[in-house]
């Protein structure tokens, strides 16, 4: 039998970072809020490289010193052949630990007054008699219940279900996204503050490998490939090789899977009285893959912006305004990013390191402008020239 | 794989072992044929038409395509 449904103002599908975040800001804007994650365990199964900007992190939450596992003051760059960059940046980032992060979020929802329930699966959306959005079907601890909310937030993530069930196609094509297999190595040989990206046709087609250390002797070693790129071969067979030769010993503490899904420049973030956040809303940096940033800053301002239709009467539009006011340009310019990057050569990944080596050596610097940075390597080499022109001038 | 594209003439098998529960075939899945539940991958319904989007982007080759030889259309 199926309860007598809850109202809720503000229904946030998803407790990740960007649905917690969500939430926390919607409770904080007086909304009734609940917060509803899928699994039993909120950060678990985790499917995340965790490193995050310095700037992402702390923009939208004041950031614990138990959050992170690293703080990252160099990156190094290797492409084929051992030709290889290094680019010595004291404040790169974090490599967060995010099964203790996202629980953390999450708490923070609850401690500003949102409910929140875990093993709640939303199978379905609720219209009423005039075709408005007005709850979910979920299935909680095995029951069937139905939720209603005058504001629904979809932050479940690379799956983006609740989208699809609203009739917003943020369905992707398999060249859309990148196919990734991460381990958790311990017992190997790193350099604790460095994260490590390796570039090239056979070390992983139309993506990268990456070492992310956790700290001395621990990382997340993980690959992303594009895989209408390599038909035949797995994520996990271009990673398994690479460790055997990068690695004289190590161990596997955890394997985990994950699609990392690319900037969707079209897609809407709000429909009506739904809005979709953090990965479900395809607000990914395309050429690196990172999300983490955009889901807090997603979340906070849809979170805010939930509150304010609820009290106010206001429009979705705020939030897609004022997130892509922040965030439009640079995703554009990393989509465009990643087109370029999938039709470069292992030649072309050779030229641009060595370039990039020269142009930061050995003294350190504060801040990357990733715009001029591209810029500089483009014009450098006339072939990147042809390829990026239209896409980039 | 050059066959027609039909709801119920293929099924999709999970390889649980395998499945590392991240939803990437979730995600790809024209039909919403797939499920990424509390605790697990699950095929919901039998409208799959075999397009193997969600073979070719998982990660672990955790899926495998079958023809379907129960529905009317096997």
């Amino acid at each position: 039998m199926v309860k007598m449904a809850e109202s809720y103002d503000v229904i946030v599908v998803g407790a990740g970072p960007a649905g917690s975040t969500a939430a926390r800001f919607a409770a904080m804007g007086e909304a009734k809020t609940i917060l509803l994650e899928k699994h039993p365990v909120i950060g678990y199964p985790l499917c995340c490289a965790e490193a995050i900007s310095i700037t992402g992190l702390n923009r939208v939450v004041e950031s614990d010193s138990k959050w992170i596992a690293a703080k990252i003051e160099k990156v190094k760059l290797f492409g084929p052949n051992g030709v290889k960059a290094q680019i010595i940046h004291p404040d790169a980032g974090y490599v967060l630990e995010r099964k203790i992060f996202d629980r953390d979020l999450a708490e923070l929802a609850a401690q500003a007054g949102a409910e929140v329930k875990v093993n709640a699966d939303v199978r379905d959306l609720i219209y009423d008699k005039q075709g408005k959005l007005a709850g979910v079907r979920v299935e909680i601890n095995g029951k069937q219940a139905e939720i209603l909310g005058q504001v629904i937030i979809a932050a479940d993530g690379v799956e983006s279900e609740v989208a699809v069930k609203a009739g917003i196609n943020s369905l992707l094509k398999p060249e859309q996204m990148h196919s990734a297999y991460q381990y958790l190595l311990a017992d190997i040989d790193i350099e604790p503050e460095a994260l490590e990206f390796y570039f090239g046709a056979k070390i992983a087609p139309g993506g990268y490998i990456w070492v992310f250390p956790k700290r001395d002797n621990l990382a997340n070693v993980g690959i992303g490939i594009c895989p209408s790129k390599s038909p035949r071969k797995k994520a996990i067979g271009y990673l398994d090789e690479f460790i055997a030769t990068r690695f004289k010993r190590y161990a596997i503490l955890e394997r985990m899977t994950g699609g990392v899904p690319s900037y969707m420049a079209e897609l809407p973030l709000y429909k009506d009285n739904l809005l979709l956040v953090g990965d479900a809303a395809r607000l990914i940096d395309s050429l690196t893959g990172a999300g983490i940033a955009n889901a807090l800053l997603s979340g906070k301002i849809a979170g805010q912006t939930a509150a304010a239709m609820v009290a106010d009467g206001i429009t979705g539009q705020r939030y897609e305004k004022e997130f892509n006011q922040i965030k439009q340009k640079e995703l554009k310019f990393y989509y465009t990013c990643r087109e370029i990057f999938l039709k470069l050569t292992d030649v072309d990944f050779m030229s641009i390191l060595k370039f990039t080596d020269d142009m930061f050596g050995e003294k350190g610097v504060t801040a990357i402008n990733p715009f001029a940075v591209v810029k500089k390597i483009i014009l450098a080499h006339p072939r990147l020239l042809k390829i990026g022109r239209h896409l980039l001038f | 794989m050059a066959t027609k594209q039909t709801k119920g003439r293929f099924a999709i098998d999970i390889t649980y072992s395998l499945c590392g529960n991240c939803g990437a075939c979730v995600a790809v899945c024209p039909e919403s044929v797939l499920h990424l539940g509390p605790v697990m991958l699950t095929s919901e319904n039998d409208d799959c038409t075999g397009c193997q989007r969600c073979i070719i982007i998982c990660p672990s080759d955790a899926l495998k395509l079958r023809k379907n030889t129960d529905g009317e259309n096997g």
